[in-house]
């Protein structure tokens, strides 16, 4: 017996070694019936709670790189918004006759070609008849008045831009509510003049200057542009500095305005013309 | 002796959230995983007691089972031979006198060369348990000894860094 013991004293690393791993490969090999015990499942709850914590932590290491990321998406995603906006607002819905049908649609274009630095400057698109675009089609953008639609060939459109200086379209000052005909005086491309409003008028810096839709080549109230400054010039009338909404160097989508019954409004304008 | 159980308590604890928290967060594909948490049984004292050894390594193998939601006894058996092999491994790299050292391993006391066999030797023999418990088969032979080799030297390259840049400054 002493024998036995003096044995087992001798060999008891290894019988601990061997016991201990008997243990493990039992665990090994029952291993879905340990996993889903209590204590287990209770562990793994812990862990996953630290594993947020560190996870939290790891997200603040990159902030930089997703705010960069986020804010180029962001910026994707304001232009795509802005679009739908513009469309929206100004759909052909808002803007209708007596009866409630619609007065214009809207073909989307892409600028191909624009300058600003010129005095007579155009703007190519990338759409054309193809799309319905035809001559003395107004152009715009959410910003406002861009031009009007001079030639168009199969699948682009040639515009006369607004910075061009002999083109004059019809704009109303909201407050003051007079209308008259805004001009590029060809200085810079951000502004232009509103001519034509009567010395009576209450013409206040900073009013807001809109389309009148007294022509059926624009929709009324688009935003153009507000006043800057005014003075008197040519005895009765103000000449009105305009600062424009839409930044000519930066357009790149438009909307080209259709006017539904426009065959219709010329037929009764050659008419008048007749008599 | 208490005071020295609640420091490789603390050492325990700390090498099983590295390990699960740090070390397998990197991204360093499906061949190579570092398996730091054997530092703990790797440096334990020369004389520390075989007995006492097995049980570390049962209650690691458990711990780093279940926080790396692996089979459990899986870490476990292999830690355990680890624990089981290390006296006799060290016997063959060190001079007899320093087996009964309360020193830990270090390739101060052991020297470089001696120190690197130490713990590859090591490692391979724990890889080599760990790997051919996990696949159970010899189907992917070549696949399971290039995970061996691979995870072998990676754990023995975080074992030597970690113990130049934290370990052997202390002391």
């Amino acid at each position: 017996m002493d024998n036995l013991f003096r044995f087992l004293i001798g060999i008891r690393v290894l019988l601990s070694f061997v016991i201990l791993e008997v243990i493990a490969l039992l665990l090994f090999t029952a291993s879905s019936y340990y996993q889903q015990s209590v204590v287990v499942s209770k562990l793994h709850s812990i862990r996953g709670s630290l594993h947020e914590q560190v996870t939290h932590f790891a997200q603040y290491l990159d902030l930089r790189e997703t705010n960069a990321m986020l804010a180029a998406e962001n910026t994707a995603l304001h232009n795509e918004l802005a679009c739908y906006r513009f469309v929206h607002s100004t759909s052909p819905g808002t803007v209708t006759n007596h009866a409630g049908a619609p007065l214009f649609n809207y073909i989307p274009a892409n600028i191909t070609d624009n300058s600003v630095n010129k005095q007579h400057n155009y703007i190519m698109l990338d759409a054309g008849a193809a799309d319905h675009v035809a001559p003395d089609m107004g152009v715009v953008t959410q910003n406002g008045v861009i031009g009007i639609v001079m030639a168009v060939t199969e699948h682009y459109a040639i515009v006369k831009s607004l910075l061009h200086t002999d083109w004059r379209c019809n704009v109303r000052l909201v407050h003051a509510g007079d209308f008259g005909p805004l001009q590029w005086d060809g200085l810079t491309y951000n502004e232009a003049v509103l001519h034509d409003i009567p010395q009576h008028s209450n013409v206040q810096t900073g009013d807001t200057v809109v389309t009148s839709g007294y022509s059926s080549i624009f929709p009324p109230d688009i935003p153009v542009g507000v006043v800057k400054s005014y003075e008197i010039k040519r005895g009765n009338f103000y000449e009105i500095r305009i600062r424009l909404f839409a930044d000519f160097k930066k357009i790149r989508h438009v909307n080209i305005v259709s006017f539904l019954y426009r065959h219709e409004v010329n037929t009764l304008n050659e008419l008048r013309d007749e008599y | 002796m208490n005071t020295n159980f609640i420091r490789l308590l603390c050492y325990f604890i700390l090498l099983i959230l590295m390990q699960d928290m740090v070390v397998d967060k990197l991204p360093l594909g499906t061949y190579i995983r570092p398996e730091i948490y054997t530092l703990f049984i790797l440096l334990l004292p020369f004389n520390y007691p075989p007995i006492s050894m097995l049980g570390w390594a049962f209650a690691l193998g458990l711990g780093i089972d279940i926080f790396s939601m692996d089979i459990i006894g899986l870490h476990t058996a292999a830690l355990l031979v680890l624990a089981y092999v290390r006296p006799r491994l060290l016997k063959l790299v060190s001079p007899k006198d320093d087996m009964e050292s309360i020193a830990t391993p270090s390739y101060h006391n052991l020297g470089w060369r001696s120190f690197i066999i130490y713990v590859m030797l090591s490692i391979a023999i724990y890889n080599t348990v760990l790997f051919i418990l996990d696949t159970f088969s010899f189907h992917n032979f070549f696949h399971m000894l290039l995970r061996i080799i691979s995870s072998t030297l990676a754990t023995t390259f975080f074992i030597i860094l970690i113990q130049v840049a934290f370990i052997s400054k202390r002391r």
